[in-house]
């Protein structure tokens, strides 16, 4: 019961309700988890899987390789449990972590780049909008195929920046905390990273067709 | 607020980036400039399209695949560790590794050491003091090596001193080579204090010596010898034959 209410409202679907609530549920999931009680670190996962698996996502733009980074995390915050302050925000230490396992896989595989044509084939790009509107679904689609493509032609670290601060909806200082850089830095790394994608998406509307990479 | 200046803003205000003075200052600047007006509306256009960026939906057998392979992999680490528990009991690996290191530590201290130490004169004790005095012949047959590559000679014979090796400083004198003599075992002889005469030395008697030396050698004598513990030391008795010569004092001069 603790995990589902818990699990609805960081999902974002209920924000309207306590928010404290919800932080001294995690606090306590925390501190159980720490002491190495497995249910508690079960019920962690359940609640934040999804946005991990979402940012692993956006950062990597493979769903193996998500799945993979998602995994990989929450093993890592298993392991660091005991270097973890209670006092500290888990959702950017969580951030954090999975942010340095996406970068760690992204380099592993090298030549990483997004494999779009598999994600667009597998339908994994956008959920069909209704049934029956194929066509405006294969819009979308196509559209989300374009943002993709843009965001794997940025540099590493401007790409976790953008994702961070317009996907994830970060603030900026939240954003170097969790990149262990300075709010100025991210702030040029956004701003590139703006200006390229801006450029990128004017090129599509151009032509119509989604440019290279 | 000049337009190259608004331009690098833009795409910062455009995400609500920028510290509230200067947003303010591009605000002003955008009412009074139509081109930078409609750069600030691309951007946020682009941002819109950014933010409907959503991810795929994930399906529940994958969250849940991917949280048993978690849970999975945390009980191998846990039986791993009861494991280690059970083996040795209360242990703390970072305590351990901090004895290992220690102990690699010692044992590296230790070996330097033992290598620094000056080691002995290679068995020199071991071919004299096997048997002082003797025949001089070679005896390679008995010999058998010790754990230094240096003969020991464990028959009653002793060793010929092997050839010369240069061993520097002999004496504490570099420039003195040592003196083989031909008959006496000082193979690796320790060094040993200046010959001491053992005997009353033979004194020719004033006014008698010619005579005295002719009828000596001239009378057929008898050779004694004696080979002190010491190698280096050899009692040389010459004796007459003849009964009568009491009166000559038998030579006991060393060497």
């Amino acid at each position: 019961m603790e995990i589902a209410l818990m699990a609805e409202k960081i999902e974002g679907q209920d924000e309207s309700r306590d928010r404290e609530g919800v932080v001294a549920i995690m606090a306590r999931l925390i501190i159980r988890a720490k002491a190495g009680d497995t249910a508690a670190f079960d019920q962690i996962i359940t609640s934040h899987q999804r946005r991990v698996i979402s940012l692993a996502w956006r950062l990597l733009g493979n769903r193996e390789d998500a799945r993979d980074a998602a995994q990989e995390t929450f093993l890592r915050v298993y392991k660091s449990f005991g270097r973890f302050d209670p006092a500290q925000d888990f959702n950017g230490w969580l951030y954090r972590i999975a942010v340095n396992v996406c970068r760690d896989l992204a380099r592993k595989r090298r030549g990483g780049h997004f494999s779009l044509e598999a994600e667009v084939e597998s339908g994994a790009i956008a959920e069909p909008a209704s049934p029956h509107n194929t066509e405006s679904a294969a819009m979308l689609a196509q559209e989300q195929a374009i943002l993709m493509r843009a965001l794997a032609t940025l540099p590493e670290k401007e790409r976790a920046a953008i994702v961070l601060r317009d996907l994830e909806g970060l603030d900026t200082e939240e954003v170097a905390r969790i990149l262990g850089s300075r709010p100025t830095t991210v702030r040029s790394q956004i701003s590139a990273a703006r200006v390229k994608i801006k450029a990128f998406r004017e090129r599509f509307l151009k032509r119509g067709t989604v440019p290279r990479a | 607020m000049q337009c190259t200046h608004a331009e690098k803003l833009i795409p910062l205000f455009a995400g609500d980036d920028l510290p509230a003075r200067e947003a303010d200052a591009l605000r002003r600047h955008l009412e009074s400039c139509a081109n930078c007006r409609r750069l600030a509306a691309e951007f946020e256009e682009g941002r819109d399209w950014l933010r409907g960026f959503s991810a795929p939906q994930f399906d529940e057998a994958m969250l849940e695949g991917m949280r048993d392979s978690v849970l999975r992999d945390i009980g191998r680490i846990e039986n791993r560790e009861q494991w280690l528990q059970w083996i040795v009991p209360g242990l703390n690996l970072r305590f351990a590794a901090s004895m290992a290191v220690l102990l690699l530590i010692v044992f590296v201290a230790t070996y330097a050491h033992r290598a620094r130490r000056p080691r002995m004169a290679p068995g020199k004790d071991n071919v004299v003091k096997s048997n002082p005095g003797g025949d001089q012949k070679d005896s390679t047959d008995g010999a058998r090596r010790n754990g230094e590559g240096f003969k020991v000679n464990p028959s009653p014979v002793p060793a010929q001193r092997p050839p010369l090796k240069h061993i520097p400083g002999i004496n504490g004198n570099p420039g003195v080579k040592p003196v083989q003599l031909p008959d006496l075992a000082i193979a690796n002889a320790p060094i040993v204090p200046p010959a001491t005469i053992l005997g009353p030395v033979f004194e020719p008697l004033p006014g008698a010596d010619m005579a005295m030396d002719d009828a000596i050698f001239n009378r057929e004598m008898t050779r004694i010898e004696f080979q002190t513990a010491d190698p280096n030391i050899r009692i040389i008795w010459f004796a007459p034959k003849d009964s009568n010569s009491s009166s000559i004092k038998p030579n006991t001069n060393t060497r």
